[in-house]
């Protein structure tokens, strides 16, 4: 898919939005297929489980290097699709390219060493960059990461040092919508993925470093008025106010309802001012994603855990001032 | 950053100078709206005093008493109900958060006066159905989706559906006609709803509620192809009210309950692995297929 491709797709989709006309999206056609990101996810899944069937399948038929026969197979199905019938952002290849890579991954001895991280960030980056899927890219830095803790103690270094390249790009403009998801996902998901691998005896260098990126994302944030900035800043600032929390010798409780009642202050309070505002900054409503309806498909499917840590509904025979209590949101134990 | 004030620049004949110009100053982010983080702060700072006061009553105890902290909560939760009542001339996005944090202190308030004072007895269960009711009324006063979604899942609490009942796969049998009743419930409350921004809220619970109550059953072998076949019967009956309803994720979620009810189905006829693992790369490859083919349709009657 060309730069102009790319481009026009992500711009009928926006046009679309805005009530433009057929006339004008008809300006921007584009000859790949590509789907919106939940009908992805579900070719993605469908792909997902058919991989994981025909390895197995080959397993139990007895097929010699059968992670190679699938990996191939996949690949090769993926470059059709993409090659012949144009399709990029579907889900399905993006699925058959790493399930064939993993599959090709199962093939090699496994020797327990950090360095398979890299094998894995390897393929996920090659996927990614051949789906132009800026969730591969991420994971791809998740594994550097992981390789980097575990080989040299520098794990947090290096999801920060990747983040704030991701944030710096952010700064100037790119062609490519894909480049600019890539560096996004990094500077969000980065500092979350960094700071699994931080060790406790490193807190302080940890708190220092979460608060300057997440100052550093807040402050470009105000001055580039990008989303993505805001929610880097709000990873790097609620990491490092975490870990401040923990040192403080405060009951939880109240360290929580302080950090609550100051988060819903600053809402409000910044609510009030831009209010009447009709230029720069303002808080009028807008829809960040096309996920309203999976916001409500989630509700819906959260009704399966509604009493998980409610008394149990049969248990008649319940002891009087113990067990659970709560429901529809909220519960707790005695 | 990305811009696409070329593109727009140039469709600007066909867009109209009104729409050009608009679409522009957002490209250059002359009006930059933050209201999707502030509203996301406001949640957290919810949940998080919500949580608080979980902790508060469980570490306090045996310290405070359960009658002040039944009354404590209670205060708490009426007075997050009278703020967004008495701002509601001029309702900020945070109004929401805080009905919603009402709503979740009402929840454990309730929960705890029956688990220490045993109002109920017996019939301890019911306070769930309290709660439904009060929750219904608080979201057709407040018109609040969050309060609704909370009012079904205390009507579904009521009626004994628990994840851990399906998950451990726990009398899957109950399991399912507890959700069908409940999903029969919330399709007759649909029906009299008057509210418009509730119906897609009951719509989904009951269509996951159904598709989970057949799933349920094929988890026992005497109902196993009854439960599949009822699985896809609901999953087309959900999908054709997605293509009714220009909804696509009716359409996706029932296609997936759908494909995997089929798994089922045709892996239960098959002792052997191999037959079975074929079986499933087969309804894959069918399953994509059919569902580009759905989609390319959904597409055809939105355009």
């Amino acid at each position: 898919m060309n730069v102009e491709h790319e481009r026009n797709a992500v711009l009928r989709e926006r046009l679309i939005d805005a009530g433009a006309d057929r006339a004008a999206l008809a300006q921007l056609e584009s000859p790949w297929r590509s789907h919106g990101i939940l009908v992805q996810c579900v070719f993605f899944f469908l792909t997902c489980v058919g991989i994981a069937a025909l390895y197995g399948l080959c397993n139990v038929l007895g097929i010699p290097g059968e992670g190679v026969v699938v990996g191939i197979a996949a690949i090769a199905l993926a470059e059709y699709l993409i090659g012949v019938r144009r399709w990029l952002g579907t889900g399905v290849e993006a699925a058959l390219w790493i399930g064939g890579l993993v599959a090709m991954i199962t093939e090699l001895p496994s020797s327990g060493k950090p360095e398979a991280m890299l094998v894995f960030a390897a393929a996920f980056a090659i996927a990614g960059v051949r789906v132009r899927n800026p969730i591969f890219g991420a994971a791809a830095a998740i594994f550097v990461v992981v390789y980097a803790e575990k080989k040299l103690d520098l794990g947090v270094i290096a999801a920060l040092v990747m983040a704030t390249v991701a944030i710096l790009a952010l700064l100037r403009t790119w062609r490519r919508p894909s480049t600019e998801w890539l560096w996004i996902v990094l500077a969000v998901a980065l500092p979350v993925a960094g700071r699994l691998t931080a060790d406790d005896q490193w807190y302080r260098v940890t708190i220092v470093l979460y608060a300057a990126f997440g100052l550093l994302a807040l402050v470009l944030a105000f001055v580039k008025r990008h989303h993505a900035l805001f929610f880097a800043a709000a990873a790097g600032l609620a990491i490092s106010g975490i870990d401040i929390g923990h040192r403080i010798a405060t009951p939880l409780e109240a360290k929580l309802a302080m950090a609550g009642a100051s988060l819903l202050a600053i809402s409000w309070l910044v609510a009030r001012l831009l209010r009447e505002r009709t230029s720069g900054l303002v808080a009028t409503p807008v829809k960040l994603t096309q996920a309203d309806e999976a916001m409500e498909v989630a509700g819906a499917l959260g009704a399966a855990h509604l009493s998980r840590a409610e008394p149990s509904q049969t248990d008649a025979t319940r002891p009087h001032g113990e067990g659970g209590f709560g429901g529809a949101g909220a519960s707790g134990d005695y | 950053m990305l811009s696409f004030e070329p593109e727009l620049t140039r469709l600007r004949p066909l867009l109209g100078d009104a729409r050009t110009d608009a679409l522009i100053a957002r490209e250059r982010r002359e009006n930059f709206s933050i209201y999707p983080e502030l509203r996301i702060c406001a949640w957290v700072g919810a949940m998080l005093i919500a949580t608080a006061a979980g902790i508060v009553v469980t570490k306090n105890f045996e310290r405070i008493g359960p009658l002040a902290i039944a009354v404590m909560i209670g205060i708490a939760a009426a007075a997050c109900y009278a703020w967004v009542w008495w701002r509601r001339k001029s309702a900020s996005l945070v109004d929401d958060f805080v009905l919603l944090l009402g709503a979740l202190l009402l929840s454990a308030d309730a929960g705890f006066i029956e688990t220490q004072f045993h109002l109920l007895g017996d019939d301890w269960h019911r306070h769930f159905l309290i709660l439904a009711i009060a929750h219904g009324a608080a979201a057709y006063a407040y018109r609040s989706r969050m309060v609704m979604s909370l009012s079904i899942s205390a009507l579904a609490a009521w009626l004994g559906i628990e994840q851990k009942t399906f998950a451990t796969y726990e009398d899957p049998i109950a399991f399912a006609t507890r959700a069908a009743i409940c999903a029969a419930i919330l399709l007759v409350w649909r029906a009299l709803n008057r509210v418009e921004e509730f119906a897609p809220l009951f719509e989904h619970f009951a269509s996951v509620l159904l598709l989970s109550a057949g799933l349920a059953m094929t988890f026992e072998n005497e109902t196993r192809t009854l439960g599949c076949m009822g699985t896809i019967a609901v999953a087309a009956l959900v999908i054709a009210w997605g293509f009714r309803t220009r909804r696509e994720a009716f359409v996706l979620y029932a296609f997936i309950y759908a494909v995997i009810a089929l798994d089922i189905l045709l892996v239960s006829f098959f002792d052997e692995d191999a037959l079975a693992l074929f079986v499933i790369v087969g309804t894959a490859i069918g399953s994509i297929v059919a569902l580009i083919a759905i989609h390319s349709r959904f597409r055809e009657l939105r355009a």
